[in-house]
């Protein structure tokens, strides 16, 4: 069986995460202005790609910003070789991460004259990042980027949830279960999910950073817990790029 | 008891290998029933005391959030993932310690399969 589309409707990230989560073994080939690129799964996992003279890891990063293009999926091809080892939640975080890079103007001055970094243009970038969350995500409720202090540094909410409330109690909680696993040596918290039976709440800490974290709420019925967890894990990495050191 | 021993065995066997610790609470966090790998079983015992601890945390948050009841949690760190889930009525709770290189998703479906006979199991 196969199926075509244009990856101006779904993009290439979507593409690996649908077919990967679905376990499917494949072979994607996508056509554009700049060539032909190949990508093969197989068992829930992206195990060849090539584009150009490039192979593997690196043949995908370079095609992850590609935002036209038409794609052929074709099921059950095996792949002619492995050329990939990292899972493909990782290679989309990897991709994400080196995109980030790139869109970051080097020449961007965003200091005053003091020498200090402006906080409105951080705190714009940062709920922009959220603004993207809010639309990566099925149900969802609200997110922010809060301090271990529980003051959000800022925020996107849809509804009734106040996330002002949400910071100053999970800043609570995560400081707990922070002195909890010292205590008992299981190590430093990355992240935490509540379910409730109204809610999925996650809370994960910004990488190298136990002082700040981003929270996401989305609705128990119309959200999905591994789709909130992919994405928080995608958009923290985002998030801590844009945070002023 | 043993019925509910064989139980945790049961479930033990299917989560496999990345299984550190089961563990059957109450409330007041001690266990009434745990099967661990770890050698030390006071290490087991204290680690299932204090995620329950944790869990009555979260149900806190979600009560005063107003996110309706809290029913379980999934926390990861650079070690462990360590998932608790309130069982029957609430006056018992099951905690689960993981290696990282379980696969939570299925841990959390056995535990949620076997949460009915687990809480008939406890004496009461």
């Amino acid at each position: 069986m196969s199926l075509q589309g244009n990856i101006h409707d779904m993009s290439i990230a979507d593409l690996i995460q649908h077919n990967c989560v679905d376990r499917k073994k494949a072979k994607i080939t996508i056509r554009n202005t700049n060539g032909e690129a190949v990508l093969y799964l197989n068992d829930g996992e992206v195990v060849h790609a090539s584009f150009d003279d490039l192979e593997g890891e690196e043949a995908v990063y370079r095609i992850l910003a590609w935002d036209e293009g038409a794609f052929t999926l074709v099921n059950e091809v095996d792949s002619p070789k492995t050329s990939i080892n990292r899972s493909w939640s990782g290679l989309l975080m990897e991709g994400m991460r080196r995109l980030d890079e790139e869109n970051i103007d080097p020449n961007f001055d965003t200091t005053d004259q003091k020498g200090n970094r402006e906080v409105p243009f951080m705190a714009q970038r940062i709920e922009e990042l959220l603004e993207e969350v809010s639309g990566e995500l099925n149900g969802f409720m609200a997110c922010a980027v809060a301090g271990m202090d529980g003051l959000t540094i800022a925020q996107k909410t849809k509804g009734k949830v106040n996330p002002e409330q949400v910071a100053a109690q999970m800043s609570v909680l995560m400081k707990l279960l922070g002195t909890n696993n010292e205590k008992i040596s299981l190590g430093t918290m990355e992240d935490i999910v509540l379910q409730t039976e109204d809610a999925f709440l996650m809370a994960i800490y910004l990488p190298g950073d136990q002082a700040h974290y981003l929270f996401v709420i989305v609705d128990r019925k119309s959200g999905s817990l591994g789709n909130m967890r992919l994405i928080s894990k995608v958009y923290v990495e985002r998030i801590a790029k844009a945070m002023p050191r | 008891m043993s019925k509910l021993n064989d139980i945790l065995k049961e479930l033990r066997g299917e989560i496999g290998g990345d299984l550190l610790i089961l563990s059957i609470c109450g409330l007041d966090g001690v266990s009434i029933a745990r099967e661990s790998t770890l050698n030390d079983a006071d290490t087991a015992d204290q680690q299932a005391g204090r995620a329950v601890m944790a869990l009555q945390a979260g149900k806190r948050v979600a009560e005063k959030l107003k996110i309706g009841t809290f029913e379980e949690s999934l926390m990861t760190t650079n070690q462990v993932y360590v998932m608790t889930n309130f069982l029957g009525d609430g006056s018992y709770a099951l905690i689960a310690v993981l290696t990282r290189k379980a696969t939570p998703g299925t841990a959390r479906m056995l535990i949620e399969e076997y949460s009915p006979r687990i809480w008939d199991a406890i004496p009461r």
